[in-house]
This record gives C-alpha cells, sequence and structure tokens, in this order.
C-alpha cells in the first residue's frame, strides 16, 4: 500500500543526503512537491501517480544537489568542519568519562584498604573498559542520531551539550582530586599518586592502539546506510 | 520546439525578476507561469529553479520571507529588490539588442527566414 508521507519522507533524506543542501532547502522543495502533487490528484491522478510524476518533475537529485552546492559552496566543507570538531570533543567527552571512572575506583579501593598496587591494576583496566565501550556506544549512537543532526539548531544543541558535559565532568574529576587528598592518609595519598602515574603511562600507551584496533575492527565491518 | 539548456540557463534570471516584479510570489508559481507565458516551450526541472532563487536572493537581486500558505503550508515567497530592478533593467538592454540584431540580419537575408 503506498503511503505519501513515507514516501515524500524517503524523497527528503535522499536529498538531505547530500551534502550540499540544507533542511531549509528540502523543505520549499517538499512544498512545492506536495503543490504539484494536490494539483495532479485534482486532475484525477492517485496519489501514488501524483507523487511519481511531481517527484520525476522536481529533477534528478544529484543534479539539483550540485546546483544548490554552486550557490552554497562552503556548506560540505562547514558540515565536514563540524564533524571533525564534533569528533575531537566526543573523543575528550569518552576519554574524560573513562578516566574519571579509574581515577574515582582507585580512590574507593585505597580507601577500602584494597592494596595500591591492586587498585592500580583495576583502575586502569577499569579505563580500558569504559573507553572501549562508550567509543562503540558513540560509533553506533551516531549513526543513529546523524539523520537528525542536518539543522544548524541540533548541531549547536549537540556542541553546546558536549561542551557542558566536559566543563562538568573535569569539575568533578577535581572534586575526586580535592576529596582523596582530604579523606584518604598521606602515605596511601603518596602511593594512590605513584600508582595513578603507572596508570596514566599505561594508558598513553594503550590508547592509540585501541583507536587504531577499533579503526581496523570498524572498517571491516559492513558500513550500513543510515535511514 | 525545446529551447536549448544554455539558452534556458541564460533566460532564467531575467525571467524570474520580471515575474517579480509584477509582485511577490513563490517557487511553484513561478515554474506554473513561466510555463503558461512560453505556452509550455520552456520547460524548467523544476528543483532547478530554486538554485537559481537562492543565488539571486545571495545577490541581493531579491528579498524572501517565509509565510504560512493558504493551504496551511510553509511557503518562501521572494519579492524583487531595487538593486535586482536595476539589474533587470540591465538584462533587457542586453536581450533587446540581441534580439535586434538578429532581426536586422534575419530582415536583410530573406532566404533565411
Amino acid at each position: 500500500m503506498f503511503q505519501l508521507d513515507n514516501a515524500i519522507e524517503n524523497w527528503r533524506n535522499s536529498l538531505l543526503d547530500n551534502q550540499n543542501v540544507q533542511d531549509t532547502d528540502v523543505d520549499e522543495l517538499e512544498s512545492h512537491l506536495r503543490d504539484e502533487i494536490d494539483s495532479l490528484m485534482l486532475s484525477g491522478l492517485n496519489e501514488e501517480e501524483a507523487f511519481m510524476i511531481s517527484s520525476h518533475r522536481m529533477g534528478d537529485q544529484q543534479d539539483v544537489g550540485q546546483e544548490f552546492a554552486k550557490v552554497n559552496p562552503s556548506l560540505a566543507w562547514r558540515r565536514r568542519a563540524f564533524w571533525m570538531f564534533f569528533g575531537i570533543l566526543i573523543s575528550m567527552l569518552v576519554s574524560s568519562i573513562a578516566s574519571i571512572c579509574s581515577q574515582g575506583s582507585a580512590a574507593l579501593l585505597t580507601w577500602l584498604n584494597v592494596s595500591v598496587y591492586k587498585s592500580g591494576v583495576a583502575s586502569i583496566l577499569i579505563h580500558i573498559g569504559v573507553f572501549v565501550v562508550l567509543l562503540f556506544a558513540v560509533v553506533f549512537g551516531v549513526g543513529l542520531f546523524a539523520k537528525s543532526m542536518k539543522s544548524k539548531l541540533s548541531m549547536s544543541m549537540a556542541l553546546v551539550f558536549c561542551m557542558i558535559a566536559i566543563f562538568m565532568l573535569k569539575v568533578s574529576s577535581f572534586a575526586i582530586n580535592v576529596l582523596q587528598v582530604k579523606i584518604l592518609h598521606p602515605e596511601a595519598v603518596g602511593q594512590l599518586y605513584l600508582a595513578s602515574r603507572y596508570s596514566i603511562f599505561a594508558w598513553n600507551i594503550l590508547w592509540p592502539i585501541i583507536v587504531v584496533t577499533m579503526m581496523f575492527i570498524l572498517w571491516r565491518s559492513k558500513p550500513q546506510r543510515v535511514r | 520546439m525545446a529551447l536549448s539548456k544554455d539558452l534556458v540557463a541564460a533566460s532564467a534570471t531575467p525571467l524570474i525578476l520580471s515575474i517579480l516584479t509584477r509582485g511577490e510570489s513563490y517557487g511553484y508559481a513561478i515554474i506554473k507561469e513561466v510555463h503558461a507565458l512560453s505556452g509550455g516551450q520552456m520547460q524548467w526541472t523544476d528543483g532547478m529553479l530554486y538554485p537559481v532563487l537562492h543565488r539571486l536572493e545571495k545577490q541581493k537581486l531579491i528579498a524572501s520571507e517565509a509565510r504560512k500558505a493558504d493551504n496551511g503550508r510553509m511557503r518562501k515567497y521572494y519579492r524583487i529588490k531595487d538593486q535586482g530592478s536595476k539589474a533587470l533593467q540591465e538584462h533587457k538592454q542586453q536581450w533587446t539588442a540581441v534580439y535586434t540584431t538578429l532581426k536586422q540580419v534575419w530582415e536583410a537575408n530573406p532566404c533565411f527566414s
């Protein structure tokens, strides 16, 4: 059964796949498409026929996208720059969450009188685990959100959200640092500091390896078209 | 007879500016008007009109405003600006020059017609 709204939604999305077309452009074209469909249906066509003819009259979506690109040549590059900065922010966010988890767990374990080296090992494992899980979540999550990330509003909302989240994580990381110095025995603080140096050293060596490994895994997996 | 692509592209700007001189309009209505005025000889691919409109807007020859139409749909209405009227005068002179030149040649050599 032909659903006009679904057909128009698909038509919109494939037009939006073109990086040179903005959602306001597509709104304008959709309004035109619907006017044409209405007028064709008045002359006796059914919904499906009217949609087929009017979307054909709109022209090839690639060609139309190329014409829009001539009007707004910097749009595609601005989009790419957005995704680059968004990637930097997301990676900052993910690594802050991972480091705060490992920091907090190390402080907690030391406070529970677990030996400093055991809690150091535990903290680096937690660091890696949280990092990998979050990175996978981001890769698949962004795929789901990418479609709704095409308007200026949702793009800037995403950026602001990331900035606020990173700020709050930095503040709480600072709070954990102060708390552990105040609560723990001075000797334990020193040991914890030493363990955290080892852990940060290990992390600095490991994370490029983790990221490259993940890139290989994702590269080999079949790309899914976002609809 | 269908007009060549180059001619359609070259005439798009003066045609749009002329139609907007009659009063504000929107994409769909402009297409219908071009179709009617040319007696169906000028067939634009509907989607191609909008990049042209946006370019004219960027050149500040026309201005746009999004409003709700009578049918409840959002529509972008375009109107011509002073700069656009000036540009249209230039277009008119150029097209008239081309037309008069061609006409003179054709009338001077009846065998061409």
